[in-house]
C-alpha cells in the first residue's frame, strides 16, 4: 500500500496533465466555437491519394487544371502536390516545367517539399522572388520553417495576417533584429517613410499587450523612418484595450509635439504628432460600448486639431448609426448626446446617424425631436431623420412634414429629404418637385446656401455644392408663389443654365410668371452668360442686348453688361449705363463705370459728369463725384 | 482521509492548471485551438488533417480559423463563403468588427460580397438593411449584388429586381461600381426586361454607354432604340470618352459619337463637347471642322474649339494652320489661334513670325487678360528660341512696339544678367528703350523693390520716371515710409515730378478708400 505523503509527489503530474488538457479560449465576443466535424471530402481525396504514385498524380493533376476552380479545387491541389512532394518533388517540378503548369502549381510543391525538405527545397529555388513566396505560404504552414526561410530571404513585409501576430509573440525580438539591420541597409533617407515600418508596427503591437506605455517610449525612440507608424501601432493597440487611458495619452503626446511660439529652430529630431485617424479610431471603439464618454473624449481639448476632430466626428457618426439601428441607444438620447456646439469643432449634428432605423423607429424619432426646443441642432437633426424616413416611408414622411404647422422645422425637414437625394441632378429635381410650392423654393434656396455662394465663372470658388442640371430644375420653379427664396432659387437656376446655354436660359426667363423673379434671373442669367463673353468680345455681347425691347428685364440684363464692359472701355460702359431706365440700377451702373472711368481718363469722365450732374438728386451727384476724390 | 486531501489537492491543481494553461498557450484568442493541427505527421496526412479541420459553420469558427494563422487570404475566402451559407448575419458582423488597417475598406467590401453572395438571394430585406448601414463603400456591395441580375441564381436575380431602387439609390453616382451583365445583346436583355422607373433608366444609360466603349457596332443599334432621356446620358457619357482619344474605343465608334454631338445633342451638349468634336473633325477636314464650330459654338467654347482644330494642324500642315487663322474673325478664337501659328513660326524665322503675329492678332489691348496672357508667352517662347533675335528686334529702330507683356516675360530672363542688360538696354534707340527699361524695373521691383530702386540710383542714365512709377507700383504697398524716403532722395529733375506724381495718386486712391497715407508722405507733397 503506497504510503498517503507519497500522494503529494502526483501534484507536478497534475499540474502538468491540467496545463496540457486546458481547452482553447475563444475569441472576444464570439462565443466558442462547438469542434467541427472533419470535412469528409476532403479525408475522401487525401484516402484516394495516399497511395498514388507519380504517373496517378500526373493524370490527377491534368484533369484538376483542366476544371474550372470551384471552393474544393484548390483542397485538391494541395493534396496532390502534398503527395507529390513526398513521393518525387524533383520529377514533380520537372514536369510542372515540361507541361507549363501555372505557378501556384509549383509553388504549391516547393511548400510542401519545404516542410518536408527545407535544405533541399530551398536549393531547388533559384530565385529571390519565388523564395519570396514560398516563404509567405510558409507563414501559414508552419511558422518553423518560414523562419528558417525568413532569415535568409528577409521578406516578405508583414500584412494583417494574424499569423504574423503570433509569430511576433514567439519571434519578436529575431524580428526586431532583423528589422533594425534592414534599416541599417536601407537607402530610404531621413525624415522618410520607410516601408520596415511594418515590421517595427508588429513588434510594438506584442509590446503594447504587455506594457503600452513602455512600448510607446520604445517606439518613440526609434528611427525616425519608423518611429510614427510604431508609435501609433503601439497606441492603436492599446486603444483597444483601454480606449480613455490611450486617448489622455495621445492628448498629452500632441500637446507635447505642438510647436511653441518663437521655437523656430529646427529640431535633430522632429517631434511625434498622433495623426487623427488613430483617435478616431480609438473613439469609434469607445463609442460602441460607451458613446456618452467617447462624446466626451471628443470635446476634451488637446488630443484633435480641428481637421482630426472632423475625422473623429466621422467615426463617432458610423459608431452612433449602428447604435441607433441596434436599438442600445434611443433617438432621443443620441440627440442629447450630440447636440452640442463646439468653439473648436463646430456644430455637431450627425445627419447621418438616423438611416439604420426603421420607419416606425424614425417616425417616433421625428415626433420626439419635435417637441425639442427650436435651435440649428434641433433643425440639422430633423432634416437628418426626415431625410431617412423620405427615404424608407415617403407617403408617412411627406404627411407628417406637411402637417407641421412649424415653418422652419417643416423646411427643415424637406431639406433632408433634398439632401437625401445625394448627387444625381435628376433625383434631386424629383424631389423637390415633390415637395409642395409653398415650401419648394425656400427648401433650395437654404439648403443651397449651405455649401456657399455660388457666383458665375466655371469654376465658382466659395462654392462646395452638388452639381446641379438647371435643364431639370427649371421646371421645379414654375408657377411658384412669389417670394424671396424663389428670387434666389431661380437666381442660382438662370445662373447655371445661363453659363450653359444661354439662350435657353433666357427663354426660360422670360416665361417665368413672377416679374420679381423673373426680374432677378435676368440679371444673373444675363451675367453668367456674358462673364466670359463681355470679358472678351464685349461689343457682341452689348449689340446682342441692343435687339431687346426697353423695359425691367433690359435693364436688369444691361448691368452686368456695363460691369464686364467697364474693364475693357469704359466710356462704351458709360453710354451703356446712360441707356438703361429704371432709376436705381441706372446710378448703379453709372457708378460702376465712373469709378474706372475716372481713374483712366479723369478728364473726359469729368465732362461726361458734368453733363448729367445737374439733372441728378444731390445724393446721388454727390456719389459720383466722390470718383474724382472729392474734387 | 489521510489519502483524500492529496487527491484533492491534486485535483485542485489539475483544474487550475487547465485555466491557466490556455491562457498561457497565446495572448491571441483562439490560436492554440489550431496550433497543433497537422504536427506530428508529415506530407499528405498533415495537409489533409489541416484541410479537412477546416469546416467552418458559424462566425466563432472562422474567429478560430482565422485566428490559428493557418489561413492564407483564399483560403479566408472560402472558409467566410462556408460560415456566411450558416449564419450570414453573424458572419457580416464579424467582418465588420474586423481590423483591415488603415487602408481596408477594400478588403472588408470583398469579404462582405461573399456574405451578399450567400444571403441576399435567401433574405434580401436582412441584407439591405445591413449593407444600409455599412460605410464607406457600399455602392461597391450593391453594384456587387446588382451583378447577380446575370451571374444569380433565379432566386437572387428576382431579389434583385424587386429591391432595385434601393440598390441603385445605394450605388449614387459611383456607377463603375455596378458589375453589368455582359456588354451584349443578351446582357442589355437582362437589364431591358427589369421593371419600368429611374432605377433602370440609370442602369440601362451607363450599360449603354460601356458597351458603345468596347463594342459600338453591335451596340448602336441598340441605344438607338432606347427613350431619348436613356440615350442622351448614354451618349453623353461615352462621348466624353470616345471624343478624347481613347486607344479601346474603336474609329466607328468615334464617328457615331461625332455624329451625335452634331445631329442630336442638346446646345447645352454641344458646348461641351464642340471643342473635342471640332479637333476630331480636324483629323479629316479642317476647314470643316472651323465650320462647324463658328457655326454651332461661341465664347469659350469657339475658342476653345479653333485653338484645338490649330493645334492639330500646326503639326501636319502648318500653312494650312496660318491660312485658317487669318480668315477667322476678330475675337478669342482667333486670338488663339494666330497666337498658336506665330509659336510655330518662331522655330524658323522668329522676327518674321512676330511680324506676322502683329498683323493678324488684332487690336491688342493690354488690360485683355487673354491678350496679355498671350503676347506673355509668345515673348517667353521668342526668347527662349533665339535671344539673338529679341534683342535685334528691339534694337531695331524701325521695329514695331511690342505689348508690354511680351517684353516684360523675356526681360525676367534676361535680367538674371542684370549689369549686362542694363548696358544693353543703354545701347538702344532712345525711342525703344522706354517699354524695356520699365519691363526691367519691373521685374527687379516684384523680387525686391529696395534693391530695384537701388539699381535705378546705380544707373542715372536709365532712370526714368516710368522706371520709377514701377518700383514704387510695388515697394509703396510693402513699406510705404521707405518708399516715401525713396522719392525724397531722388534729385530735382523730371523722374523725381513722375515719381512725385505716382505717389500723389497712390495717396488718392488711399484717401478715396478712407485710409490715412502716411504723415511723411503728406509732408512730401505739400
Amino acid at each position: 500500500m503506497v504510503k498517503p505523503a507519497y500522494l503529494w509527489l502526483l501534484l507536478p503530474l497534475a499540474a502538468w496533465s491540467g496545463y496540457k488538457t486546458a481547452p482553447p479560449r475563444a475569441a472576444g465576443s464570439v462565443p466558442a466555437a462547438a469542434a467541427e466535424a472533419p470535412d469528409p471530402q476532403v479525408l475522401a481525396m487525401a484516402a484516394e491519394l495516399a497511395k498514388a504514385q507519380p504517373a496517378d498524380l500526373e493524370k490527377q493533376l491534368r484533369e484538376l487544371l483542366a476544371q474550372a476552380e470551384s471552393p474544393g479545387w484548390m483542397n485538391r491541389l494541395k493534396l496532390i502536390c502534398a503527395r507529390w512532394a513526398e513521393t518525387d518533388p524533383a520529377g514533380a517540378l520537372a514536369w510542372c516545367e515540361a507541361n507549363k503548369t501555372p505557378t501556384v502549381v509549383r509553388l504549391r510543391i516547393l511548400t510542401e517539399w519545404a516542410l518536408l525538405d527545407s535544405d533541399a527545397a530551398w536549393a531547388a529555388v533559384t530565385n529571390d522572388e519565388e523564395r519570396v513566396s514560398i516563404t509567405r505560404m510558409l507563414l501559414n504552414e508552419d511558422r518553423e520553417t518560414f523562419m528558417v526561410w525568413f532569415r535568409q530571404v528577409r521578406k516578405p513585409l508583414p500584412d494583417l495576417d494574424p499569423a504574423w501576430a503570433l509569430l511576433a509573440e514567439r519571434h519578436g525580438k529575431e524580428l526586431e533584429e532583423i528589422a533594425t539591420a534592414l534599416l541599417g541597409e536601407s537607402q530610404d533617407p531621413p525624415g522618410s517613410f520607410s516601408s520596415l515600418a511594418l515590421y517595427f508596427r508588429l513588434a510594438a503591437q506584442a509590446r503594447a499587450d504587455r506594457d503600452p506605455a513602455a512600448a510607446i517610449a520604445w517606439a518613440m525612440g526609434l528611427d525616425e523612418r519608423v518611429a510614427r507608424v510604431t508609435v501609433e501601432a503601439a497606441f492603436r493597440q492599446w486603444g483597444k484595450k483601454d480606449p480613455v487611458a490611450a486617448w489622455k495619452e495621445i492628448a498629452k503626446v500632441n500637446a507635447a509635439a505642438a510647436p511653441e511660439a518663437g521655437d523656430e529652430a529646427p529640431k535633430e529630431k522632429p517631434p511625434i504628432r498622433i495623426s487623427g485617424s488613430v483617435g478616431s479610431e480609438i473613439l469609434e471603439r469607445l463609442a460602441k460600448d460607451d458613446p456618452a464618454a467617447a462624446i466626451e473624449l471628443l470635446r476634451e481639448p488637446g488630443a484633435f486639431t480641428r481637421g482630426e476632430g472632423l475625422n473623429g466626428i466621422s467615426a463617432m457618426e458610423t459608431a452612433f448609426r449602428d447604435l441607433l439601428a441596434e436599438g442600445k441607444v434611443k433617438p432621443l438620447e443620441a440627440y442629447e448626446m450630440i447636440a452640442f456646439s463646439d468653439p473648436t469643432l463646430g456644430l455637431n449634428i450627425f445627419p447621418d446617424i438616423w438611416r439604420g432605423l426603421p420607419a416606425e423607429k424614425l417616425a417616433e424619432a421625428a415626433k420626439a425631436l419635435v417637441a425639442q426646443p427650436a435651435g440649428d441642432p434641433l433643425s440639422m437633426a430633423i432634416s437628418g431623420v426626415a431625410g431617412a424616413w423620405m427615404a424608407k416611408d415617403p407617403v408617412a414622411a411627406a404627411a407628417f412634414i406637411a402637417a407641421f404647422p412649424d415653418e422652419n422645422l417643416r423646411r427643415s425637414m424637406y431639406s433632408g429629404s433634398f439632401d437625401a437625394s445625394g448627387s444625381d441632378p435628376a433625383r434631386q429635381a424629383e424631389v423637390l418637385a415633390a415637395i409642395p410650392a409653398q415650401d419648394r423654393a425656400a427648401v433650395f434656396a437654404i439648403y443651397l446656401s449651405r455649401f456657399g455662394e455660388l457666383r458665375p465663372g466655371e469654376q465658382s470658388p466659395g462654392y462646395a455644392g452638388p452639381e446641379l442640371k438647371p435643364e431639370l430644375l427649371a421646371p421645379v420653379f414654375r408657377d411658384l408663389p412669389a417670394s424671396e427664396y424663389l428670387d434666389q432659387s431661380v437666381k442660382i437656376t438662370a445662373m447655371n443654365w445661363g453659363q450653359q446655354d444661354p439662350t435657353a436660359a433666357l427663354a426660360w426667363v422670360d416665361s417665368l410668371s413672377d416679374p420679381a423673379a423673373r426680374k432677378a434671373a435676368y440679371g444673373a442669367a444675363y451675367g453668367a452668360a456674358f462673364e466670359g463673353w463681355t470679358f472678351k468680345n464685349p461689343n457682341a455681347a452689348a449689340a446682342w442686348l441692343a435687339d431687346k425691347k426697353d423695359g425691367p428685364e433690359r435693364d436688369a440684363a444691361a448691368l452686368p453688361v456695363v460691369r464686364s464692359l467697364v474693364r475693357t472701355d469704359a466710356e462704351v460702359a458709360w453710354e451703356w449705363a446712360e441707356s438703361i431706365g429704371d432709376t436705381g440700377i441706372r446710378q448703379e451702373a453709372r457708378l460702376a463705370a465712373m469709378k474706372v472711368w475716372a481713374l483712366r481718363d479723369r478728364e473726359a469722365a469729368q465732362a461726361a459728369y458734368k453733363r448729367i450732374s445737374g439733372k441728378l438728386p444731390a445724393a446721388d451727384a454727390a456719389k459720383l463725384s466722390a470718383c474724382f476724390g472729392g474734387s | 482521509m489521510k489519502y483524500l486531501f492529496p487527491l484533492l489537492a491534486c485535483l485542485a491543481v489539475f483544474l487550475a492548471a487547465r485555466q491557466f494553461g490556455g491562457a498561457l498557450e497565446s495572448g491571441i484568442p483562439g490560436a492554440s485551438s489550431q496550433k497543433d493541427a497537422g504536427r506530428g505527421t508529415k506530407g499528405l496526412a498533415r495537409q489533409a488533417e489541416r484541410l479537412a479541420g477546416r469546416t467552418c459553420k458559424s462566425p466563432a469558427a472562422l474567429e478560430r480559423l482565422h485566428r490559428s494563422g493557418e489561413l492564407a487570404e483564399e483560403d479566408l475566402i472560402v472558409a467566410i463563403r462556408q460560415a456566411a451559407a450558416h449564419d450570414p448575419e453573424g458572419v457580416w458582423a464579424w467582418i465588420e468588427a474586423g481590423d483591415y488597417g488603415p487602408h481596408g475598406d477594400g478588403t472588408r467590401s470583398k469579404y462582405l460580397q461573399v456574405v451578399l453572395s450567400k444571403w441576399f438571394g435567401k433574405d434580401p430585406e436582412a441584407a439591405l438593411a445591413k449593407m444600409n448601414l455599412h460605410h464607406p463603400n457600399n455602392s461597391y456591395l450593391a453594384g456587387y449584388v446588382i451583378g447577380m441580375l446575370a451571374t444569380g441564381t433565379t432566386e437572387e436575380a428576382a431579389a434583385v429586381r424587386d429591391h432595385l431602387d434601393a440598390l441603385v439609390d445605394m450605388v449614387g453616382n459611383q456607377e463603375r461600381a455596378i458589375l453589368f451583365p455582359p456588354r451584349t445583346a443578351e446582357g442589355a436583355a437582362v437589364l431591358m426586361a427589369l421593371p419600368e422607373g429611374r432605377s433602370r433608366e440609370i442602369l440601362l444609360g451607363r450599360f449603354a454607354a460601356a458597351w458603345l466603349e468596347t463594342d459600338s457596332g453591335s451596340a448602336a443599334a441598340w441605344v438607338k432604340q432606347l427613350p431619348d432621356i436613356v440615350r442622351n446620358k448614354a451618349m453623353a457619357d461615352f462621348t466624353g470618352e470616345a471624343l478624347n482619344d481613347r486607344p479601346w474605343i474603336s474609329e466607328a465608334g468615334r464617328k457615331f459619337a461625332m455624329e451625335w454631338v452634331m445631329n442630336e445633342a442638346s446646345p447645352a451638349e454641344k458646348i461641351r463637347f464642340g471643342p473635342m468634336l471640332a479637333e476630331n473633325l480636324a483629323k479629316e477636314n479642317p476647314a470643316a471642322a472651323i465650320q462647324w464650330a463658328t457655326a454651332n459654338l461661341s465664347g469659350d467654347a469657339l475658342e476653345d474649339a479653333t485653338s484645338k482644330v490649330i493645334t492639330r494642324l500646326l503639326s501636319t500642315d502648318p500653312e494650312a494652320a496660318r491660312e485658317i487663322a487669318e480668315t477667322l474673325s476678330a475675337g478669342d478664337g482667333r486670338t488663339a489661334a494666330v497666337a498658336g501659328v506665330a509659336g510655330t513660326m518662331l522655330k524658323k524665322d522668329p522676327a518674321a513670325a512676330i511680324e506676322w503675329w502683329l498683323d493678324h492678332t488684332g487690336d491688342h489691348n493690354p488690360a485683355n487678360r487673354t491678350d496679355a496672357r498671350t503676347a506673355a508667352a509668345l515673348g517667353s517662347k521668342w526668347f527662349q528660341a533665339d535671344p539673338d533675335s529679341f534683342r535685334a528686334y528691339l534694337a531695331d529702330p524701325d521695329g514695331r512696339e511690342l505689348p508690354f507683356t511680351m517684353v516684360q516675360q523675356a526681360l525676367k530672363k534676361m535680367m538674371e544678367d542684370r549689369d549686362g542688360t542694363f548696358d544693353w538696354i543703354a545701347s538702344l534707340p532712345p525711342a525703344n528703350r522706354v517699354p524695356v527699361i520699365k519691363s526691367a524695373y519691373m521685374v527687379l521691383a516684384q523680387e525686391s523693390p529696395e534693391k530695384a530702386a537701388a539699381a535705378f540710383d546705380s544707373r542715372p542714365d536709365l532712370a526714368t520716371g516710368d522706371g520709377a512709377r514701377m518700383i514704387l507700383n510695388y515697394w509703396y504697398g510693402r513699406d510705404p515710409n521707405k518708399a516715401v524716403a525713396w522719392v525724397a532722395s531722388l534729385p530735382w529733375g523730371g523722374t523725381r515730378e513722375a515719381a512725385l506724381s505716382a505717389v500723389r495718386k497712390i495717396a488718392e486712391q488711399q484717401v478715396q478708400k478712407g485710409q490715412e497715407p502716411p504723415q511723411q508722405l503728406k509732408e512730401l507733397l505739400h
